[in-house]
């Protein structure tokens, strides 16, 4: 039960009797109106324990964006339900109304509309509907919490989408339906047109010149049907927030440019989240919308506090794709991480797979390393310089050990990302 | 020529339609019900009520007996060793009606009917002079215990104060005297005060020279007694020599015995300042009383809350360039300016060696020689800064590394 502000209103205006009649009377006298009008309330309040509920919820919603829970609340006690109806929704599910203030005469039923502004990706969750029902005096409610548990799956935002008309058009131009037509953009020879003024003349195929008694060149075409192979490392390093997003997120928004553009560009994309054991996994060979299902599979990843087992991606990489793939791993290059981690593992990947590796860099290690007012800024801009030339000297091995290296700040890393894809389909090394 | 973009709707938008949850069984109630909710809460605060019920008890029961005089020596209803109330059981058994007087009124009240004694004993003095004059002469018979000065001026006239018992006597003391109370008791347990009256008894030793002082005194017509001695009916001397006796005879001559032993209520009240909370109106102590009541339900309406508090799964928080600040306060901590001076040396002149476009790889003297050369600086002044000098203080070390960095600026701008 609860007692409502009208009942400490009533007892406010107690003090009107207690100063008039001063004395034990006149408040024995008062208190015994207030319980009686409780008890009232209690006898006659409608039970809150026939009061049915149905919740409609969407499957999923884009983190920016809002949606409601939908509420149906049916009275089936015999008297009219006045109250309070209050969905239990977690903070970071962003519920702009939980609490509902209505009456429902008996028999009825009301829809409530909880709107709901996520604040976070991942599965959120509700617990409980809690139904305060008040007496018809107002003073006293019955509350009874009814657990009615509900998840939401809020999906990464995809900011990055933004771009995508523009690689899509570089897309295009290697693929020749663009004006622009390149040689070497590709190793498949796709079709011969008319010589026009720019061409490279090593493209002109000499015997279709004689044939048509026309210069005639030939063009290529991008490969089609080559694998891309996402590896997101969901270890501690991706949990590190860099400009107030985490490692991960932004290798969630990279992820999804990235799968976007190759499966528009022809090829099987597949993703994976690892850290020691697979997190999260997408099929290219999987039916229906693969960007839907990639969304909802990377919404509830979480960074791990655990250390990533690189030594097993190989193995992973094998069992997705067994021929020549592009294998784009977001990590961390932290130093420490890496060298134990994942330059022993990567000769065994670049030896068969083109390995890009995409890394956040963090440009507030720039600011720090161009600070040197004091004695403590000048020892911070050195620890900095030390961070960056430890990155520097890994990217370096990264790179002897033949693999692309994207180290980019956060806002920028998916666009750079699509740029390697582009550039590496572009001279026909996928 | 064959489309590589695949047709039908653009893939990178999300499937525009709203794929609702299946609405699911209407769900009524919490299977429980009023009755079993009551009895929930009531099993979850049985410790609670159990306390409270403890804590009740414990302070009726210390109202019902604090109020008694229960805890002051002396007194006929404290059992303790220090109280008197063997005595007063022992005379009430004899058919004495021993009766507690609360207040002076009350003993005076009390000694209105005929054939009885009145005890007093005030070792804090709060009686007046005139209080005492009041009381003085109802009795039939009075008892003195450990009387001051003052109650023996207004009650006891001719017995006079002789000192404290010296603490060396232990020997009980004899009777000595032709009071029969006293030739009954024949010897008591030594304590006290003394006194000298027109008959003293018990006499302490040594006194050979004038009159001996006694524990025990009475006026010539014997209505008034003193007993130096309070111990002697006390619960814990009571046994003791002829105690009882004495005590028994004195106090039990009459058929009601009126025990009173002034407390600070007695006190006579002075003309003092008037105290202020009585000029007060009649409704504030209910109008108070009241106001906590409502303040009590206030707290009730806002501390009940509407459901239970929902958890957050927090997720983890690593804050960026951590190890960096961790590895500065190293730095700073150790004073190694060396390792900063040869850090914030190699990544200067790695930048340098990018900005003045030769290999990473090339020797010191050629990223000096360049940069002079780009600058237009002297090399001998290019080639200390980046080259020879190392700081050896802190100073030292923030105004190098300021100049390392102006000189970067200059070339990159250059």
């Amino acid at each position: 039960m609860s007692i409502t502000a009208r009942l400490v209103l009533l007892a406010v205006l107690g003090v009107i009797p207690v100063i008039l009649y001063p004395g034990a009377v006149s408040i024995a006298v008062w208190l015994a109106l207030l319980v009686a009008g409780c008890v009232v309330d209690l006898v006659l309040a409608a039970s809150p324990r026939a009061i049915g509920l149905q919740r409609k919820l969407p499957e999923t919603v884009r983190l920016t964006e809002e949606t409601t829970s939908t509420l149906t609340v049916r009275n089936h006690a015999r008297r009219t339900f006045r109250g309070w109806i209050r969905e239990g929704w977690q903070p970071s599910a962003g519920a702009q109304n939980p609490v509902h203030h209505l009456s429902i005469p008996a028999g009825e039923g009301r829809n409530l509309q909880v709107r709901l502004v996520p604040r976070r990706r991942g599965d959120l969750s509700v617990h409980h509907v809690t139904i305060r029902s008040a007496g018809p005096l107002g003073l006293a409610a019955r509350q009874v919490t009814i657990p009615m548990p509900g998840t939401l799956r809020v999906l990464p935002p995809f900011h990055s989408k933004r771009l995508l008309p523009s690689k899509l058009r570089r897309l295009r131009e290697l693929d020749g339906r663009a004006a622009v037509q390149i040689r070497g953009a590709g190793t498949e020879f796709d079709s011969l047109r008319d010589y026009v003024r720019g061409d490279d003349v090593r493209s002109i195929d000499w015997r279709a010149s004689a044939r048509r008694r026309d210069t005639v060149v030939r063009t290529w075409r991008p490969e089609r049907d080559r694998r891309v192979v996402i590896v997101l490392d969901t270890s501690r390093t991706s949990a590190a927030r860099i400009e107030d997003e985490p490692r991960l997120d932004t290798g969630i928004e990279s992820s999804l440019l990235l799968s976007v553009l190759a499966q528009r560009g022809g090829d099987r994309v597949d993703f994976l989240a690892f850290d020691r054991r697979p997190r999260a996994r997408v099929e290219s060979a999987a039916k229906g919308n693969m960007l839907a299902s990639l969304v909802s599979a990377m919404a509830p990843l979480e960074s791990e506090l655990i250390e990533a087992d690189f030594s097993r991606i190989p193995s992973q990489v094998r069992s997705i794709s067994a021929h020549r793939s592009l294998v784009v791993l977001l990590t961390a290059l932290d130093s420490g991480a890496v060298e134990e981690g994942l330059l022993p593992m990567l000769p065994s990947l670049t030896a068969q797979h083109v390995v890009v590796v995409g890394s956040v860099r963090d440009p507030h290690l720039d600011e720090l390393r161009s600070q040197r007012g004091t004695a403590a800024e000048t020892y911070r801009a050195a620890a900095a310089e030390r961070a960056l030339l430890d990155r520097a000297a890994i990217k370096e091995r990264l790179r002897q050990l033949g693999a692309e290296v994207v180290d980019e700040p956060p806002h920028e890393l998916p666009s750079k990302l699509a740029d390697v894809y582009i550039r590496l389909k572009a001279t026909g090394r996928l | 020529m064959s489309s590589v973009i695949q047709s039908g709707p653009p893939a990178h938008e999300l499937p525009p339609k709203k794929i609702e949850q299946e609405a699911g069984n209407e769900i009524m109630g919490d299977g429980g019900s009023a009755r079993s909710t009551v009895l929930d809460r009531l099993t979850r605060a049985r410790g609670w009520i159990a306390l409270g019920v403890l804590l009740g008890i414990v302070v009726v029961i210390g109202v019902v007996f604090a109020g008694s005089g229960a805890q002051d020596p002396l007194s006929p209803d404290n059992a303790a060793p220090e109280g008197a109330r063997a005595v007063a059981e022992v005379l009430r058994d004899e058919g004495v009606v021993v009766v507690r007087a609360e207040s002076l009124e009350d003993a005076i009240d009390r000694l209105e009917g005929p054939d009885d004694t009145l005890l007093l004993h005030d070792p804090n003095t709060w009686l007046t002079a005139g209080q005492l004059g009041n009381i003085g002469g109802l009795a039939d018979r009075t008892v003195l215990i450990e009387p001051s000065l003052g109650m023996l001026t207004q009650l006891a006239n001719g017995i006079r104060s002789a000192g404290v018992v010296p603490a060396d006597v232990e020997e009980p003391l004899q009777a000595a005297c032709a009071d029969p109370d006293a030739r009954a008791a024949a010897a008591v347990s030594p304590g006290g005060l003394s006194y000298r009256g027109a008959v003293t008894c018990f006499p302490l030793p040594g006194g050979e020279g004038g009159r001996p002082a006694g524990v025990f005194a009475t006026t010539a017509d014997a209505r008034v007694a003193v007993l130096g001695n309070g111990d002697i009916i006390s619960n814990g001397f009571i046994d003791e020599q002829g105690n009882a006796a004495l005590a028994l005879r004195v106090l039990g001559s009459t058929s009601t015995l009126v025990w009173y032993q002034p407390t600070e209520n007695d006190l006579a009240i002075s003309s003092g300042p008037v105290d202020p909370l009585s000029l007060l109106p009649d409704f504030v102590n209910p109008l108070m009383i009241w106001l906590l009541i409502t303040a009590l339900l206030a707290i009730l309406w806002r501390g009940r809350r509407l459901g239970p508090l929902v958890t957050e799964p927090l997720p983890v928080v690593v804050r960026s360039a951590e190890t960096a600040a961790g590895r500065a306060r190293l730095y700073q901590d150790a004073g190694s300016v060396d390792h900063a001076v040869q850090t914030l040396r190699a990544a200067t002149l790695n930048r340098l060696a990018s900005a003045l476009r030769i290999p990473p790889s090339s020797s010191r003297a050629t990223v000096v020689a360049a940069a002079a050369q780009k600058t237009g600086r002297e090399f001998g002044d290019l080639d200390q800064l980046l080259n020879s000098y190392s700081p050896r203080s802190d100073a030292q070390l923030v105004q190098w590394s300021q100049e390392l960095e102006k000189l970067e600026q200059e070339i990159r701008r250059s």
